[in-house]
């Protein structure tokens, strides 16, 4: 059987109280690191359905308990897939679990894991109408990992760009701290930067949301609007529940996502869908990654510890720019 | 006359109650020459100076029209910090569907106004059947439907056609449900109905289902079952999927605007709802489907059952429905049966106007008149059976009504919700 057809038989027949992470009430993070990260990033890691288990690495204890689910589409961006897969370079013997990873993340799957794996990519179904939408809904988490390939100001600019064609927008970010920078870097307080540059930007009436998210959510409900998610570097979070939410109450995505080819396509909402294909070998950059691991002389490694790792970054920058 | 009408001026989550309040301002504006509106926000806070001006106004009668908050808090000030206002003033409470999630909250309100002049409106006859379990003065329980704005909904043929004619339609038969779409709903349900008479050839080959509306995560409160984002979604997607055949005949459009809604309504022929859910005090889409000349198929459950009317029952069809254990259930072939005897109506503009004689905003506004009308009696306080739900729900909160050892419903739950299903 085909691993297309295993997990089009997995879909189809799973028992949701059972097999799926989301459905358990006892979740057990792998640490107190991450359930604080968990919450720094809250709402954009919070639950949600559909029956290929969608979840974060971290979110299981270990590999054994991941290993109880007989499917497992991974959220995480490229550190919880990078850790993954330099701590299992090879399927683990004992564990049967079908793996689902983010497409733009596929080069870092290692060939061993072939018949184990498939990645996944989340569209729009039908592309944002010619007609534009009066308001636009802009969103993130201000912290280190948001600021990877452009600089507070660069994204403050990109978006008065965006706000530009919009009768109204309105700009979520929560105030956090970077759970994942070296003392350095949690210094730097990136919100308060990335306040000020978005004033100077945007004017000092910009419409800025803190919280009381919720609240602004249901409002968009039913209207006319799109959406532009900030982090398009994807280091923590690839599946991000906030972009699920506003496709289900009819929103479209500013950023373009489409179907890429033929694989297995389920609806998500009214708005987007899921496509799960093959994983593609061709360009596959997890050598480069995994020597640089092997060179450490480290067995273990951390989502926290890959984080700070600047010749990792530098590796980020090359293969995902 | 001048009265006071205590609302949060803040539109409510649930945007069939801001509806619902416009309208029941709208009728008190027809009845009162003057109205003192005063905030009461959805933080449960009122300013002093409203109160202050509430109590200097020489106002007698105070009428509370709004779902959240219960008026707890207000009636804590008003008594604190304007007792002789509090005392001089007669109340007047409208009950929503979430009135049985807030007991220890209208225990309390129950309690400060004892021995006051109260009078509690319902929605419905099977809501004030239903309310009487914990007040146990009848008399002081009055039904009074929520109005419909006769503006935004009648019959509009012209709509029709031009609606029609933008979704390529002709002579097919439309069935239609707008509202949320939530496990309670049974929407999986009605696709399985509609589907399978479909297929059996039992309702003509070119039928539409048009299910208008967004999807939530509600689940069974009640039970301790809530849904993740997408979770009910995928469930309406896998039903689908078992009649891929005729699947195309079912629309989701998501949710639309209300001023869209009226173009639906008319351009369907019949509404289509199997909904058993807890809080259906009454059914505002419904309502307003009804107002616009559509007749509909419902369940016999809560405040669905006002809709038919005895002079014409054929116009809204009942599916009889009875408690269970695990959710309240309807009789699926008797709802087949009438979706296979459905035939069309034309005289729709008439229909519209019997409804809005009944449901609209002038109708109610009359039986509002009427309830203020009749002379307020003495509040005696709640029922035995009140407080019995009171103190299980200080307990155990929003699961008063399931069973300790699984997930079914307890016996209280059928004590309390029998009414609803008769």
């Amino acid at each position: 059987m085909s691993t297309l057809n295993k997990i089009s038989e997995l879909i189809e027949h799973i028992n949701p109280d059972q097999n799926l992470l989301y459905k358990k009430w006892n979740i057990q993070h792998r640490d107190e690191l991450f359930t604080q990260l968990y919450w720094s990033h809250h709402p954009m890691t919070e639950k949600y359905y559909f029956e290929a288990n969608p979840s974060f690495y971290y979110e299981y204890k270990n590999i054994f308990d991941l290993g109880r689910y007989p499917i497992v589409m991974l959220r995480d961006g490229f550190l919880g897939i990078l850790e993954f897969f330099l701590l299992h370079p090879k399927p683990h013997k004992d564990i049967d679990t079908t793996l689902l990873i983010p497409k733009q993340f596929e080069c870092l799957v290692p060939k061993l894991w072939e018949n184990q794996i498939a990645s996944y990519n989340i569209y729009q179904k039908n592309p944002r109408e010619d007609e534009k939408a009066d308001q636009i809904f802009i969103y993130g988490t201000p912290t280190e990992e948001l600021f990877i390939r452009k600089s507070p100001a660069e994204m403050a600019k990109e978006i008065s760009e965006v706000i530009k064609s919009y009768k109204e927008y309105k700009i979520y970010f929560p105030i956090r701290d970077s759970i994942l920078s070296n003392a350095e870097g949690k210094e730097k307080l990136f919100y308060i930067e990335f306040v000020k540059e978005i004033y100077r930007h945007v004017g000092f009436d910009a419409n800025i949301l803190f919280h009381h998210i919720h609240e602004n959510l249901k409002s968009l409900e039913g209207k006319r609007f799109d959406f532009y998610n900030l982090d398009k570097s994807k280091i923590l979070i690839e599946d991000n529940y906030l972009d699920h939410y506003l496709y289900s109450i009819g929103g479209k995505n500013y950023i373009e996502t489409t179907k890429i080819s033929r694989g297995l396509n389920y609806d998500l909402s009214k708005g987007h869908a899921i496509e799960i294909q093959e994983v593609d070998f061709t360009k596959n950059c997890f050598s480069e990654f995994f020597l640089n691991f092997k060179l450490t002389g480290q067995r273990t490694r951390s989502i926290y510890e890959i984080f700070k790792d600047k010749k990792i970054r530098e590796l980020y920058l090359k293969n995902f720019s | 006359m001048k009265v006071a009408i205590v609302y949060s001026f803040k539109p409510s989550e649930w945007f069939s109650c801001t509806i619902i309040n416009k309208n029941l301002r709208a009728a008190y504006e027809s009845i009162y020459d003057e109205i003192m509106y005063i905030d009461y926000t959805r933080k449960r806070t009122v300013e002093e100076e409203d109160l202050k001006a509430l109590a200097e106004s020489g106002i007698e009668k105070i009428i509370f029209i709004d779902h959240i908050p219960t008026p707890v808090d207000f009636l804590l000030k008003l008594k604190k910090f304007e007792p002789e206002c509090f005392e001089r003033l007669e109340y007047t409470i409208h009950v929503f569907g979430d009135f049985p999630l807030y007991m220890p909250e209208w225990r309390s309100v129950f309690e400060l106004l004892e021995d006051m002049p109260v009078k509690f409106i319902a929605a419905s006859k099977k809501q004030k059947l239903f309310v009487e379990k914990f007040i146990p003065q009848k008399d002081i329980i009055f039904v009074s439907p929520f109005p419909v704005g006769e503006s935004e909904f009648s019959y509009d043929a012209k709509k029709r056609e031009n609606f029609r004619s933008e979704l390529g339609l002709k002579n097919e038969t439309v069935f239609l449900y707008t509202g949320r779409l939530t496990y309670q709903k049974r929407i999986t349900d009605m696709i399985e109905i509609f589907c399978e008479q479909l297929i059996a050839g039992k309702i003509a080959s070119d039928s539409y289902f048009y299910i208008v509306g967004g999807v939530d995560t509600l689940g069974v409160p009640y039970l301790g079952v809530s849904q993740l984002l997408g979770e009910y979604y995928r469930q309406i997607q896998k039903t689908l999927a078992k009649y891929s055949d005729v699947s195309d005949r079912v629309i989701l459009t998501g949710r639309v605007e209300n001023s869209d809604l009226k173009k639906y309504y008319c351009m369907a022929d019949c509404y289509l709802s199997m909904s058993t859910y807890h809080d259906e005090d009454y059914g505002m889409s419904v309502a307003e489907a009804l107002c616009s000349g559509l007749p509909a198929i419902l369940t016999n459950w809560a405040g669905y059952q006002s809709f038919q009317l005895s002079e014409r029952p054929e116009l809204c069809r009942l599916v009889d429905t009875r408690l269970e254990q695990d959710l309240p259930q309807f009789d699926r072939e008797q709802a087949k049966d009438l979706l296979e005897g459905f035939k069309s109506i034309s005289n729709r503009e008439e229909v519209s106007k019997l409804y809005l004689e009944n449901f609209g905003v002038i109708a109610c506004a009359q039986k509002l008149k009427s309830i203020q009308d009749t002379k307020f009696e003495s509040f005696k306080g709640s029922s035995p059976f009140m407080k019995r739900v009171t103190n299980e729900q200080f307990l155990r909160g929003m699961e008063v009504f399931k069973n300790e050892l699984n997930r079914e419903f307890n016996d209280l739950y059928f004590e309390a919700y029998d009414v609803y299903a008769q």
